[in-house]
């Protein structure tokens, strides 16, 4: 999985209602390729006939993307698109600007399916001054939470890195804190064997 | 019949429009025209600002139609600041009335007017362009529209619209190509990995770099859509005039009922999901209008499957209703092509002998500045002579990557072999694409036009400008 579907994966995660399916991003590359979606929305989705595309998942949730892809209103054409074909092309447009040109944070977590640690890597618009990130799970009645590590900077000042530690598997979430806001990464770990 | 005022009138809407059911005229009839080609600043899509020249201020040119066997006389007046010809691609017709700048008459200088008189034939769907060789671009510029010769034996259709697909391309790259700096990408079969890797930003596979794709002067969405009924037998007479990208053209939900190209009658009409149009080809493609809807006509370019030109075909009501589309590909897809059309012999009847059989090379590389037939470039190539009544037979083999739709002036021609194989029921023609990668194509036509000097060139207009042409000449 290359960065741009992980990182619209775990976007999609978190904003999918329950039950819905994370798309396959090449899956939906290749419809958007097959449909000709660039003829509208522009080459690099920068908008023409029809509305940007860019970033379009900070100004949409996955689930208006996807009524507009399957429901159309012209003069957007009907492709007449499966529920599944919807997901992965909602799955791919969301990761177009690798969060580049939202103004949101975008987090991506390596591996994917991590075991008992994983890499997280956030991508701030606007660098910000401190940022935290602390994993943790809801469980039936109370929550529990592992170490809260502190992201420093890569080369590059926008991106920042940690390693987050989970002490058994299942669903987890990485909240994120910067400059006073948050965000959440929701992360599946498969826990150590 | 003076249809002048009648043009001025309605020339912007008119392409877009059921063709006005014309009266049949008297066979003596004179039909005339006014035309004028003059700058136009044309914008298909936002942000695309393109100094076009235009017939009549509109691009494509008015549609023009007369009956077979009235006379048409056109008055054309050059006010495009640069030198231009009309030329009546398709038309059996006095030489010095086929407006070739140079070679069958004189360029129209700025200001200048030309009369066209002659008797449109044969029938069927024709255009016509501008012809000069320098570097005014008419062609690319926008000097192009269609011309029908109505066959009065034709099945009447409930309605008829006339489809004129074409680019604007960006004019500084047409100028690089044609000095063979065109840094354009390479030209990739269709399915082939190199097109399926390539990305929205590398469709530029072509050496002409495009602004806007266009059907009768509008990009998608603003293409006016063609209003149809339900139970209607409509006719599309449609046209590539890009000056260099073959087309691939589908009416989402349909099948086409193709029944003549370049304005002939197929032998055999033939039903196909899409039609292969290369550049300056017609087809005549019918379809029934079997329920209330609203369906994408699709036309993409092969070079990648990525440019798209589309307009809505709708029923009343359906004006709100997203179009059905379909999928750009051609996997799956049974296309129309020659060999289709005109079936492939099982008994090939070794063929009489041509008085004429030239094999005509065509060379060149992608990107370059030179493109050549045996060797040479336009116009110190080897003229085919021919005698009147003669029978000749070209044969032409295609060593480059990319297609050459080969013209010919003023004749028709039939072609016999596609490849290798000898077609059953040889196919009518004016222009006709050459397979890249050694493809090969053969004609014949007899020699039975008016004397002169006929242009035989490659219609995309960076080869022929970059020498891919010679003449059939009378002796």
């Amino acid at each position: 999985m290359n960065y741009a579907a992980l990182v619209a994966a775990s976007i999609l995660i978190a904003s999918m209602p329950a039950g819905a399916r994370a798309g396959d991003a090449a899956a939906g590359e290749r419809l958007v390729r097959a449909y000709g979606c660039f003829g509208c929305h522009g080459a690099r989705f920068e908008g023409g006939a029809g509305p940007k595309l860019l970033g379009i998942e900070h100004r949409r949730s996955a689930a208006e993307i996807a009524d507009a892809v399957m429901h159309p209103k012209a003069p957007m054409p009907d492709f007449a698109l499966s529920a599944t074909q919807t997901a992965d092309i909602v799955t791919y447009l969301a990761g177009l600007d690798g969060g580049r040109s939202g103004s949101s944070p975008v987090a991506t977590i390596s591996p994917a399916t991590p075991r008992a640690q994983a890499t997280l890597t956030v991508h701030f618009p606007t660098p910000p001054k401190h940022a935290t990130a602390e994993a943790g799970m809801t469980m039936a009645q109370s929550g529990m939470s592992a170490s809260k590590v502190t992201l420093t900077p890569t080369s590059d000042p926008h991106v920042w890195r940690g390693v987050v530690h989970f002490s058994m598997g299942g669903s987890w979430t990485v909240v994120v804190t910067y400059d006073g806001k948050t965000m959440n990464v929701p992360v599946r770990a498969s826990g150590a064997e | 019949m003076r249809r002048d005022a009648f043009l001025r009138a309605s020339a912007a809407g008119m392409l877009a429009q059921a063709f006005p059911c014309a009266g049949r005229a008297a066979a003596t009839e004179v039909v005339e025209y006014s035309l004028t080609a003059a700058p136009l600043a044309f914008s298909p899509v936002r942000g695309a600002s393109f100094a076009g020249l235009a017939y009549n201020g509109t691009i494509p040119g008015p549609l023009l139609r007369v009956v077979h066997g009235q006379r048409l006389r056109v008055h054309y007046r050059n006010r495009a600041a640069t030198e231009t010809a009309v030329h009546w691609h398709g038309m059996i017709l006095p030489n010095a009335m086929d407006g070739a700048a140079g070679v069958t008459q004189p360029p129209v200088p700025d200001g200048g007017t030309y009369l066209y008189e002659f008797a449109p034939g044969p029938a069927g769907t024709r255009w016509y362009h501008d012809h000069t060789m320098g570097t005014g671009m008419g062609g690319p510029r926008g000097l192009f529209g269609m011309i029908v010769v109505e066959d009065p034996r034709d099945e009447p259709a409930d309605a008829e619209f006339a489809v004129v697909l074409h680019d604007v391309p960006d004019l500084r790259s047409v100028s690089a190509a044609l000095h063979g700096s065109s840094n354009a990408a390479m030209v990739d079969p269709p399915g082939s990995a190199e097109m399926r890797a390539m990305r929205a930003d590398d469709r530029m596979g072509d050496e002409v770099a495009y602004l806007a794709h266009c059907i009768n002067g509008g990009a998608y969405p603003h293409a006016t859509p063609l209003r149809v009924r339900v139970g209607q037998h409509v006719r599309l007479r449609i046209l590539n005039a890009s000056p260099t990208q073959t087309r691939y053209l589908r009416l989402a939900g349909h099948r086409l009922h193709v029944t003549h190209a370049d304005g002939n009658a197929l032998d055999r009409p033939l039903d196909v999901d899409a039609l292969r149009i290369g550049v300056a080809e017609r087809y005549d493609a019918w379809f029934e209008v079997r329920g209330p809807g609203s369906w994408l006509l699709q036309s993409v370019s092969m070079d990648p499957l990525a440019f798209q030109q589309a307009l809505v075909v709708q029923t009343p009501g359906m004006e709100r209703a997203a179009p059905l589309g379909v999928a750009q590909t051609l996997d799956g897809i049974d296309f129309f092509t020659y060999e289709r059309a005109a079936g492939i012999a099982t008994n090939p009847v070794q063929p009489g002998r041509a008085h004429v059989d030239e094999h005509l090379i065509l060379a060149g590389r992608y990107g370059s500045s030179r493109w050549t037939i045996n060797g040479r470039t336009w116009p110190d190539t080897e003229k085919i002579a021919v005698a009147r009544g003669d029978r000749v037979v070209l044969r032409f083999t295609n060593t480059t990557a990319m297609h050459h739709p080969m013209h010919l002036h003023g004749h028709t021609f039939r072609i016999t072999e596609v490849n290798g194989r000898r077609l059953a029921r040889p196919l009518a023609k004016d222009v006709a694409l050459v397979d890249p990668h050694g493809g090969t194509l053969a004609w014949e036509f007899d020699a039975t036009s008016p004397a002169g000097r006929w242009l035989l060139h490659c219609h995309n207009d960076v080869h022929m400008v970059d020498g891919m042409m010679t003449e059939v000449v009378y002796r």
